[in-house]
């Protein structure tokens, strides 16, 4: 007979929640990425209502976690895991709202902006690359993986850092209307690169959850 | 509406003339495991044997209130407390086994009823010891003393025992209180199954147990139901600042 | 450290009286052991338990047709035994308990014809067995051999003469058979009536009575009882039992049947002391356990509580025996003092401990025989309190 049926049960549907609510950030970027595209206005409509339910499967995954430590007392392994799933979850709903964000400033942008946005589409493919295996990391409870995903975040910092550079030269001769769209571009570049972040800390809380050990990445 | 298993209207209870239930209003639901906490001398043991009648055994026990089981008044002149007890099992709190083989343990409430029938009785024993999960580990040694158990074995016996009558609700009295870490567990992992049958009503002082194993709670104090809430309620947002006090350990 | 001095002091004084105490009991439990040891070990042997108490007398006359053979004097034979070659028989010399000389019967020969003798009285074939005496030996031509003469004289009579014309010789007598006997019906007829009426009574007290003054006054009653005197419960088998049993049965005096029920009301206080007490021990989670499981409190007395109590129950019983075998100041007046060897559960007998009354109150005093059947009873009693603590022990195990 296998003690704490319950428990255990209960910690799988959470940890469930979590990798599904990955599958949804992951469905979220994809669309980010077909709307920069196109600059397909409704398509990033959808994305910010989209974002809505990602945020109820954080405060279910909130919920839980709560009412498993409250009712269950878990230790050791069993803690961490609920600690762990709690955190993602903070990191993947912050991406979610990048998302949102990004779906705003193509919503927004009224002036031409195709010089930026083939650096954007190129950012966020690298970042739907990394987000895809850091969750399969989670997945799969793999340190190597998600540790070979954190070496890709830095490339990204690099990538983020030129855009940078490009972008401030821009303010310095380009007219009112170019400098705006330059300003709005750096923000997207920020929101992707910050997304990156938030994807190293997952790696970390993987770390956190198979080793029981607080690593500084980055 | 046949969802109340119990439903405690007004009861009060003295021994003599200390009063040890004050005005207890409760519905117990079928089907769910309720669980009772509060520190000792709180009543909420004496609540539990209000609904089996146990507390007839205690010469100057006397209640007022009304105790409707499935529409009927348990405590109204004539009422057959024997069939009662058929209907509303209890486990105890030490393992208290009789002093006889494990399948006569079992078979006792049965035979008791006046079943004699061999092939009956093993049946009912089967049954009983597979849904106390205790079929594999004594199927092979029915015939020996039913002492011969561990701790754990023999509580999950006298559940079986408990079972072996068909009742619709289970009482428990700390079930778990004599027995080791392990043992509780199994015993949990068990009330959580049998919840599927029957409806269980488990007196524990152990309030991570009624966390564990609950879905309704209620918190005794001085023989009164603070709050009764949802399980899930009560761990994380208790209303009252008693229950607050006592679940967080700042009680007294 | 005056104050430690004191202490220890005063710890070495108490410590000092327990030894001094305790020493003591077991001195006088040794002495007594030894008492009747020494006084009654010489006779333990199984004769005494399998013989009657009183001799039997036998009248003997040589059969006509008995062939007469020389038999040898069998080597093993001791030096003081005197033989006669004629008729096969060895006798010695030797002095009763009353110190009077008599002839023992030491050896006779298979083929003697003393073994198929007829009997004067009832025509019946008697033989001289070992460990016989011979009283006299009477001859159709000269003078009776008696035995106040000693053994020699008698062989060389019996050798002398060509027959003789009557030989008396008694069985040894002073077995205990008949006692033994009478105490066995005592224990089974006592325990028969005492048991199941102290049981019962002893479930009605714990089980069924209702705490209120009658079970207090009932209870109270019962351990007066168990303080009465064994005397008194005498006198009361005297005026009722022995009257009770003389109206309806075909007895004539104090019997086996008036003593039982004598000792039955002896034994009550007893067996209800300890059945209520080891029902007392009956762990109260059974009782409850049978009783939410939907049984009465019939069942649950009957199944549960009087099965777990079986080993007190059992104790009590072996204490009743206990107390049955050493009884003796109620028996004196409810059975009677007669020795006898003929048991009849109507007629009168005596148990070991009023053999022991009787023979101390004959003169004179039979303290060796008495001290044996001491030692026999210490034996029994020993015996049953090893049972009873070897069945404790087996039945007590499940409960703990």
């Amino acid at each position: 007979m296998q003690n704490r049926k319950k428990f255990i049960t209960e910690l799988d549907a959470l940890n469930n929640k979590v990798l599904d609510m990955g599958k949804e950030i992951v469905l979220s970027f994809e669309n980010v990425l077909s709307a920069c595209k196109t600059m397909n206005v409704s398509l990033a409509n959808e994305i910010i209502l989209h974002d809505k339910f990602i945020n109820d499967i954080e405060v279910s995954i909130n919920v839980d976690a709560y009412l498993l430590i409250a009712k269950q007392c878990p230790v050791a392994t069993d803690l961490r895991r609920v600690i762990t799933a709690l955190k993602i979850a903070t990191d993947l709903e912050r991406i979610g709202d990048y998302a949102v964000n990004i779906s705003k400033y193509i919503i927004k942008t009224k002036h031409d902006n195709s010089q930026y946005i083939k650096s954007i589409i190129k950012l966020l493919e690298y970042f739907l690359k990394m987000i895809r295996g850091i969750m399969d990391a989670v997945s799969k409870d793999n340190i190597e993986l998600a540790l070979q995903i954190n070496e890709l975040d830095e490339k990204l910092d690099n990538e983020y850092k030129n855009e940078v550079k490009n972008l401030i030269k821009v303010g310095k001769t380009k007219s009112e209307e170019e400098v705006e769209e330059a300003m709005r571009a750096l923000l997207v570049f920020k929101q992707i690169e910050r997304a990156g972040d938030h994807v190293t800390n997952i790696a970390e809380n993987i770390v956190y959850l198979v080793n029981g050990k607080r690593v500084e990445l980055n | 509406m046949d969802k109340q298993v119990f439903n405690i209207m007004n009861l009060d209870l003295y021994y003599g003339k200390f009063q040890a239930l004050k005005n207890i209003n409760l519905i117990i639901e079928k089907n769910k495991v309720t669980a009772l906490i509060g520190p000792s001398g709180c009543g909420k043991s004496t609540f539990l044997r209000v609904l089996n009648r146990m507390n007839d055994l205690i010469d100057d026990c006397h209640i007022s209130g009304e105790v409707y089981f499935h529409q009927e008044d348990i405590y109204r002149e004539k009422f057959d407390v024997i069939d009662l007890r058929t209907r509303v099992g209890m486990v105890f709190q030490k393992p208290n086994p009789f002093p006889m083989n494990i399948y006569d343990n079992v078979a006792y409430g049965p035979r008791c009823q006046g079943i004699k029938d061999k092939d009956e009785l093993d049946k009912i024993v089967d049954n009983a010891l597979k849904s106390a999960a205790l079929y594999d580990e004594v199927s092979n040694r029915l015939k020996e003393s039913a002492l011969s158990l561990s701790g754990g074995q023999q509580q999950r016996l006298c559940i079986a025992r408990a079972i072996a009558m068909e009742p619709e609700v289970i009482l428990m009295d700390e079930p778990t209180s004599a027995l080791d870490p392990i043992a509780t567990l199994k015993i949990e992992e068990l009330i959580n199954d049998l919840k599927e049958k029957y409806t269980i009503i488990i007196v524990t002082h152990s309030m991570q147990q009624a966390a564990r194993i609950s879905d309704n709670t209620a918190f005794f104090l001085t023989g009164e139901i603070v709050e009764m809430d949802l399980t899930n309620k009560i761990f994380t947002t208790p209303k009252n600042q008693k229950t607050e006090d006592y679940i967080t350990g700042r009680f007294g | 450290m005056s104050m430690l001095n004191k202490r220890k002091r005063i710890d070495f004084l108490y410590q000092g009286i327990t030894y001094f105490a305790s020493s003591i009991s077991l001195i006088a439990l040794a002495m007594i052991f030894y008492f009747v040891w020494s006084n009654g070990s010489g006779l333990l042997n199984l004769d005494l338990i399998t013989k009657d108490y009183h001799a039997q007398y036998y009248n003997g006359e040589l059969d006509e047709n008995s062939p007469f053979s020389t038999m040898e004097r069998p080597i093993e034979l001791d030096e003081n035994v005197f033989y006669s070659e004629k008729y096969g028989l060895g006798v010695s010399d030797g002095i009763d308990r009353e110190g009077n000389p008599i002839i023992l019967v030491v050896y006779v020969s298979s083929d003697s014809p003393l073994r198929k003798m007829q009997d004067r009285n009832s025509e019946q074939i008697i033989s001289l067995e070992e460990d016989m005496l011979i009283s006299k030996v009477s001859f159709n031509d000269k003078a009776t051999a008696l035995r106040t003469f000693g053994a020699k004289y008698m062989i060389d009579e019996l050798d002398s003469a060509v027959d003789f014309r009557e030989m008396v010789f008694t069985s040894i007598g002073g077995g205990i058979r008949g006692s033994i006997i009478t105490t066995l019906y005592l224990i089974g007829m006592t325990m028969l009536v005492a048991l199941p009426i102290g049981v019962f009574t002893a479930i009605y007290l714990n089980e069924f009575a209702k705490k209120n003054r009658m079970t207090n006054i009932l209870r109270i009653l019962v351990d007066t009882l168990s303080g009465v005197p064994s005397i008194i419960y005498g006198l009361m088998g005297l005026a009722v039992f022995v009257p009770l049993t003389i109206r309806t049965t075909s007895a004539t005096s104090g019997n086996l049947i008036s003593g039982s029920l004598t000792l039955a009301i002896i034994l009550l206080p007893v067996i209800i002391k300890s059945t209520e007490e080891s029902l007392k021990v009956v762990p109260d989670g059974l009782r409850q356990a049978s009783l939410a499981l939907g049984a009465n409190e019939t069942q649950t007395t009957f199944k549960v509580v009087l099965p777990s109590s079986i080993p007190g129950i059992l104790t009590a019983s072996l204490l009743g025996i206990g107390r049955i075998i050493g009884e003796s100041a109620a028996l004196i007046f409810a059975i009677g003092t007669a020795v006898k060897d003929d048991i009849s559960i109507t007629g009168k007998s005596t148990s070991l401990a009023v053999h022991i009354w009787s023979m101390m109150t004959d003169e004179p005093a039979n303290i060796e025989l008495s001290s044996t059947i001491a030692v026999i009873i210490l034996m029994i009693v020993l015996i049953l309190n090893i049972v009873v603590k070897f069945i404790s022990k087996k039945l007590m195990k499940p409960l703990a």
